[in-house]
């Protein structure tokens, strides 16, 4: 790998989480950054801390220690429609339950966060269509979420996350919901996007997946417990 | 806040690519029917108290609008033309002397009882008397209405007069004479005008000082009800009535024929029960429809939630769902009403046909009823859109 300058970077990142006077130590002293066109898994037994740390990732939540710089930039001062503005630009989400919007076409669902970014018409259809050519789902444009198999909705979320050309897809167990014939596809996706040049980084319970990535990272009770390099 | 406001108007106004609104809204086709519904029927209430309400008011001043004079002479105890209270006649005359003023005419007003020449049951209805010379306001009448002026048993019956008074038209039409009684005294039908019906006047009846004399003995001809008072030309309104109010006894107010108008609508509008009944009925209206906008809009955001938490995610701006919340008012608001003025329409039809109240759904009541039905959504709106803030993003994975 060339040494790329780090896409993301944590140092020291806590995430406390106060409900009803009770602490709960989600993430605790965490060092870690991603490089460009790096694919990193995380794995870890559940309620150690994955999720919250995708979500402070994603400039969803924010950490209660620690530095955060995305591209350089420290994210802990960025109001609020400054991070909306960059988690539209700059990430991509791929959720565990696909979250796309029921009552919008598969073709909408693409284009929505296109057009919040006020990007012109033209524009919009051009990238939603090249994202829904990548994750083979343009024969679909018309249908309804309700009317595709779970593997085709996860694939239209995916695009749905390209079509903003982001420099990170973030991605929380994407096959969670998925049978193992639709999860390989939506993984065998997910890879071609890396080789590709996608930076990745993904939640996975499921070992073969993790191996997919250049790196996996397992969490224990909130702390990185270890550290894989695959050789590439 | 007006950036703000300028903000979500923005994203109502740009051409959406993606017309998330129009789905959310009609994807539940019964909610959606229902709730336009119940704003039609809201903007109906609305249209039908603003319609009632016009009606009443131009129906009041049907008279003072015929008036053939720039100022109004009326006693100082003058309430409205239903209770006109008379000063002397003599302030006429006064007024007569006075520079500017061509001439000052004496009404006569007064209310009796008619019988209805076929069922022979009395009514009350509105007499309205002049001097024999010329009536010092509009006459719409075929008839020779100079020569019942000046006759003491001849009266001109309004041709709008409900059909409760008699079929008095329909006989005089046929050429067939009307004797009937007002106030117990014999009186010949001679002709037909037309003023119109009001709240207060549902039949009218026309003639001249002899017949109103003889009808009503106990007024003294010494006192009249209103004086008219025709301005010499070129005369200026406000000097020529500055004059009249400094050399004229305090027991008459002048008043210019516009004046004269507000009076008789603000009689009705504060003076008796009918202004806040309306008023009433606009509030209640809204309050009604924007309960129903709330409810619809609030179950229809709760239904949506984790799918807003998911927009929010992908970084769209909170003006941008306000722009969704606010395009949605806008949308329920015109299909309500749509239907609530098309069916306004045939009620004001049925109702000129059924009473001749000129009730009308002009171009202003539909105007102010859109604006309050599209407030009444907005506002609901933004009440409703309060539920977005428990769209938590960082709720999503
Ligand atoms: N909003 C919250 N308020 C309080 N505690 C929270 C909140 N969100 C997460 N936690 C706690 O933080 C810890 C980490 O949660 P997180 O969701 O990150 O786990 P996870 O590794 O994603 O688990 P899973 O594999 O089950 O998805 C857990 O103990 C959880 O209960
Ligand atoms: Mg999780």
């Amino acid at each position: 790998m060339s040494t790329p300058l780090p896409i993301i970077q944590l140092d020291g990142l806590s995430k406390v989480f106060l409900a009803d006077e009770v602490e709960t130590h989600a993430l605790s002293g965490i060092h870690l950054e991603i490089a460009k066109g790096e694919y990193v898994s995380i794995a870890g037994p559940s309620g150690c801390g994955k999720s919250t740390l995708l979500a402070i990732l994603g400039l969803l939540d924010t950490a209660t220690r620690g530095t955060y710089a995305l591209n350089g930039v420290q994210v802990a001062n960025l109001g609020h429609a400054e991070r909306a503005r960059i988690r539209n630009r700059e990430i991509g989400f791929i959720f565990q339950n696909f979250n796309l919007i029921g009552d919008l076409t598969v073709y909408e669902n693409v284009e929505l966060p296109l057009t919040y970014r006020g990007l012109a018409a033209a524009e919009r259809e051009e990238r939603a269509m090249e994202a829904l050519d990548k994750v083979g789902m343009s024969h679909r444009l018309r249908h309804y979420p309700s009317q595709l198999s779970g593997g085709q909705q996860q694939r239209v979320a995916v695009a749905r996350a390209l079509a903003g050309r982001p420099t990170i897809l973030l991605a929380d167990e994407p096959t969670g919901n998925l049978d193992s014939k639709n999860g390989d596809a939506v993984m065998d996706l997910l890879r071609q996007l890396h080789r590709d040049g996608a930076t990745l980084c993904m939640v996975t319970h499921d070992p073969r997946f993790a191996r997919h990535a250049d790196r996996q990272i397992h969490l224990f009770d909130g702390r990185i417990v270890d550290e894989l390099k695959e050789s590439a | 806040m007006t950036v703000r406001c300028l903000h979500v108007l923005g994203h109502v106004l740009r051409p959406a690519g993606v017309p998330l609104a129009w789905r959310q809204l009609t994807a539940r086709r019964l909610r959606f029917a229902a709730a336009v519904a119940g704003i039609s029927f809201a903007s109906l209430m609305m249209l039908m108290q603003l319609g009632f309400r016009d009606a009443l008011y131009d129906s009041v001043v049907l008279f003072h609008r015929s008036l053939k004079g720039e100022l109004v002479l009326i006693s100082r105890q003058y309430d409205s033309l239903a209770d006109s209270r008379s000063f002397p006649r003599r302030r006429l005359e006064q007024a007569r002397g006075v520079a500017g003023v061509a001439d000052a005419r004496a009404v006569y007003l007064a209310i009796a009882p008619w019988k209805n020449p076929e069922t022979r049951h009395d009514r009350t209805i509105f007499v309205f008397a002049c001097d024999a010379a010329e009536a010092p306001f509009e006459v719409k009448s075929g008839a020779g209405v100079r020569d019942v002026l000046q006759r003491p048993d001849q009266v001109l019956f309004d041709d709008a007069s409900r059909p409760e008074f008699g079929p008095v038209p329909r006989e005089i039409r046929a050429g067939r004479g009307v004797a009937t009684e007002l106030n117990g005294l014999r009186f010949q039908v001679a002709g037909l005008y037309t003023l119109g019906t009001s709240f207060a006047a549902d039949g009218n009846l026309l003639m001249g000082e002899p017949a109103f004399h003889r009808a009503f003995p106990n007024r003294s001809p010494a006192k009249v009800s209103m004086g008219v008072i025709q301005l010499a030309s070129g005369a200026d309104v406000e000097a020529v009535r500055a004059e009249l109010v400094r050399s004229l006894p305090a027991d008459v107010d002048v008043l210019t024929r516009g004046e004269m108008m507000k009076r008789e609508k603000d009689y009705w509008a504060e003076r008796t029960p009918i202004g806040f009944v309306i008023g009433a009925g606009l509030i209640i209206g809204f309050i009604v429809g924007a309960v129903i906008v709330y409810q619809i809009l609030y179950t229809d955001l709760t239904d949506h939630l984790r799918e807003y938490a998911v927009l929010k995610a992908t970084g769209c701006s909170d003006a941008f769902l306000h722009g969704v919340v606010v395009q949605q008012s806008v949308v329920l608001a015109v299909t309500g009403f749509i239907p609530a003025a098309a069916i306004s329409w045939g009620v004001f039809l049925a109702t000129r046909i059924a009473t001749s109240l000129p009730a009308y759904l002009d171009v202003g009541k539909s105007v102010i009823v859109l604006s309050l039905t599209l407030s009444m959504c907005v506002i609901s709106g933004a009440f409703a859109l309060r539920v977005l803030r428990q769209a938590d993003p960082a709720e999503v994975f």
